[in-house]
């Protein structure tokens, strides 16, 4: 399954909050929609579970308009929050039949979800008299409860404490291999580098970047390069002296040295060098560049 | 459709399992059971202290006669007139009256001056004595009998034309307003109570539901209009549960007792003709339809729950202005007046000068349809610029839009 936009665009008014966006997420896959605040991305979200209309370009699941009745969504908010004073039961219970299950198959799916989260003793409870993280996997089951086909996770781990970060990540694994499509929003990188296969980037609406993580990373220039071993600051002296021209920044401390050049040239240039002298190399490599310096560098460009 | 009654069964179950609801609903009932059962109460504790009841404190009347009249007769007429006084004669001057009054020797103090003139001194006349009245008759009568045998008439004569009584017979052929303006008072208040108590209450749901941020999950698995529409109608129904009960309650005491209310105004309440209770059912319905689906667009533009009340405010101003113009309206009779009639056709006072005037005047069955039919388009309208502002409002957060964001909104709607 695979769920597939084609150039939608929202506008809001004069404001375009969404401009010719297009991308595809797959099941089986994490698909990560990244962007800064006010980027698109919850109004784009909101697009693909149908509550606003695209003004223009298609939504498509396996390449047929969505059929709400076919297809379930499950969605975690930014903002998270459900019924305060309500019993946790009942609140669970009221949105399991608005996605059409029947009242026995939602009370066996919540009682599946509130123990697999630990959660079960707080059935019979008011949701605000839960701590906010139990409050969050309160609401995580939520959207687990009714098996959706989709899971749009927007912002996830925000407010999470690490061990319940990780009871997140595993069961947004499981979700993975089970099939499903997972599309993730967050500002935190590291999490959506460990999980997701292929990104989007949204600056002002638009696509700033998009595509495979890893190709994402491969097609940046090899213009990083690492060395460990136990000769790098003679090393450090020979470049600086010898390839001023090709090196833009040098930074060394007790293990490593990292050299940063111009152009993938360079990189030739180095190896040049280190090959014709017999220094005492652990290790040489080119490093690729994180998916926050990516993310800084596709959405710092438009700042104005 | 399933959906739709997803949320409408969840809307009435909040409200009719919530203890201020049941407590509520109650109180009221034991209020009117209690109300309701009191002369019953009062006539069996009355039975119960028997005949000493009769006399009660401050109940003494003393006379002082100086007059033509014989004294054994006038206490003979005042007694049999008046059995629950105790009367006897004393003498003195209006000041020695006075002063017996003080020193409570009496309650009151007749004091004959004359064939036509007399006083009556007590310490203070409360609102519902009518003894003054009562004496006065007694001696009015008596002095005109005594007026008329000095005439040459006997006292059979007399008596004859003092009783002489004129036949009458009132034919009203249009509704009896004075037993009608009483229910009439009685719909018109349940509704505006209606309108305001259930109205406010959905207002403040939509609120909760928005700024909980539990609208942002619900948008997802429900249409907003869908949601709005079950939201109301759940609440509607919960009202009109809790008006059932009242109103069962009330009618069940009514005929338990019905033996002890008498044929006064608690009756005429409860003689309402059988047409007049399935209008006010009808449009009671309608103006807390138009009046909800008012309060759950202004519920939809808050973000926040304080900012309700001050949101919800232009409407329920207008409830109440629409209110008291039909209540004053009705005591003079004028419920036909100019401006009752353009009440009628302004959506937001139609529901209360509809009410008003179908139940208080004759309006013919094709012009009850047709107000009614009104009415109903009223509300569908109102119901679809609501719904418009509903699916807007829901995830709209920050400021709240000014009147004119809103008419833009509903505008740019019918243009999409």
């Amino acid at each position: 399954m695979e769920i597939q936009l084609n150039g939608i665009v929202k506008r809001f008014g004069e404001k375009t909050a969404v401009d010719n966006v297009s991308f595809t997420a797959r099941g089986g896959q994490a698909f990560g929609l990244l962007g800064r605040n006010g980027a698109g991305k919850t109004t784009t979200m909101r697009m693909i579970m149908d509550v606003f209309k695209a003004d223009d370009g298609t939504i498509t699941i396996d390449d047929e308009k969505i059929n709400r009745h076919k297809v379930k969504f499950g969605y975690l908010p930014e903002e998270r929050g459900l019924y305060p004073k309500k019993k946790i039961k009942d609140q669970l219970l009221y949105l399991a039949e608005l996605n059409d299950m029947t009242r026995k198959d939602a009370l066996d799916s919540i009682e599946k979800w509130l123990e697999k989260l630990d959660m079960k003793q707080y059935l019979d409870k008011k949701l605000d008299t839960l701590s906010k993280g139990n409050q969050q996997k309160i609401q995580l089951a939520s959207v687990l409860m009714i098996n959706p086909d989709i899971i749009i996770l927007d912002e996830p781990f925000s407010g999470l404490d690490p061990v319940n970060a990780s009871v997140l990540q595993n069961i947004v694994n499981d979700q993975i291999k089970e099939g499903k499509i997972v599309i993730f929003s967050s500002h935190q990188m590291n999490n959506i580098e460990e999980v997701c296969d292929d990104i989007i980037i949204l600056d002002e609406g638009k696509a700033a970047l998009s595509g495979n993580l890893n190709k994402i990373k491969n097609s940046y220039p090899k213009t990083h390069i690492q060395i460990s071993g136990k000769d790098i600051s003679k090393i450090k002296q020979d470049v600086e002296k010898k390839l001023s021209s090709f090196v833009r920044e040098v930074k060394i401390d007790e293990y490593d040295l990292d050299i940063y050049l111009y152009n993938e040239k360079g990189r030739d240039e180095i190896l040049d060098v280190i090959s014709k002298e017999s220094y005492d190399i652990d290790s040489f490599r080119v490093v690729k560049p994180t998916l926050n310096e990516i993310f800084i560098e596709a959405t710092k460009g438009e700042e104005k | 459709m399933k959906k739709f009654l997803t949320v409408f069964k969840f809307e009435y179950s909040n409200l009719v399992k919530s203890k201020t609801f049941i407590i509520l609903t109650l109180l009221v009932v034991i209020g009117a059971g209690i109300g309701l059962s009191y002369p019953r109460i009062s006539e069996a504790i009355a039975r119960g202290k028997g005949d000493e009841a009769d006399i009660e404190d401050g109940m003494t009347l003393a006379v002082i006669n100086d007059s033509v009249y014989d004294d054994e007769m006038v206490i003979n007429m005042l007694s049999s007139s008046m059995p629950e006084y105790e009367i006897s004669q004393t003498a003195g001057t209006i000041d020695k009256a006075k002063e017996m009054i003080m020193e409570d020797e009496y309650g009151y103090i007749l004091y004959l001056s004359g064939d036509n003139e007399y006083t009556i001194v007590t310490k203070s006349i409360g609102i519902e004595d009518s003894i003054s009245y009562r004496i006065n008759g007694i001696l009015l009568y008596n002095y005109q009998s005594y007026l008329l045998s000095d005439a040459g008439l006997d006292r059979g004569q007399s008596e004859q034309v003092l009783t002489a009584q004129l036949k009458s017979t009132l034919v009203e052929t249009g509704k009896s307003q004075t037993n009608s303006i009483l229910y009439t008072n009685m719909i018109v208040i349940a509704m505006y109570m209606i309108i305001i108590i259930y109205g406010q209450m959905v207002a403040t749901s939509v609120a909760t539901e928005k700024s909980s941020r539990a609208m942002e999950v619900l948008v997802t698995t429900i249409d907003p209009v869908r949601m709005m529409f079950g939201k109301v109608l759940g609440i509607g129904a919960a009202a009109l549960t809790q008006v059932a009960v009242i109103v069962g309650s009330v009618l069940l005491f009514y005929n338990l007792n019905i033996d002890y209310l008498g044929n006064g105004f608690i009756s005429t309440l409860f003689n309402m003709p059988a047409e007049t209770i399935i209008i006010s059912i009808i449009l009671v319905v309608l103006g807390f339809f138009v009046y909800a689906f008012l309060y759950a667009a202004v519920g939809s533009l808050v973000s926040r729950i304080e900012d309700v009340s001050q949101g919800v405010l232009p409407i329920t101003f207008i409830s109440i202005a629409s209110y008291m113009i039909v209540m004053i309206s009705m005591p003079s009779g004028n419920v036909d007046s100019t401006l009752m009639k353009i009440c009628t056709f302004f959506p937001l006072t139609s529901p209360y000068a509809l009410v008003a005037r179908m139940s208080m005047t004759d309006v013919g069955l094709l012009q009850s349809i047709g107000a009614i039919g009104l009415l109903l388009v009223t509300c569908l309208v109102i119901g679809y610029l609501a719904a418009v502002v509903y699916r807007l409002g829901v995830l709209m957060y920050g400021k709240p839009p000014k009147i004119k964001e809103i008419f833009k909104m509903i505008k740019n709607n019918k243009k999409a």
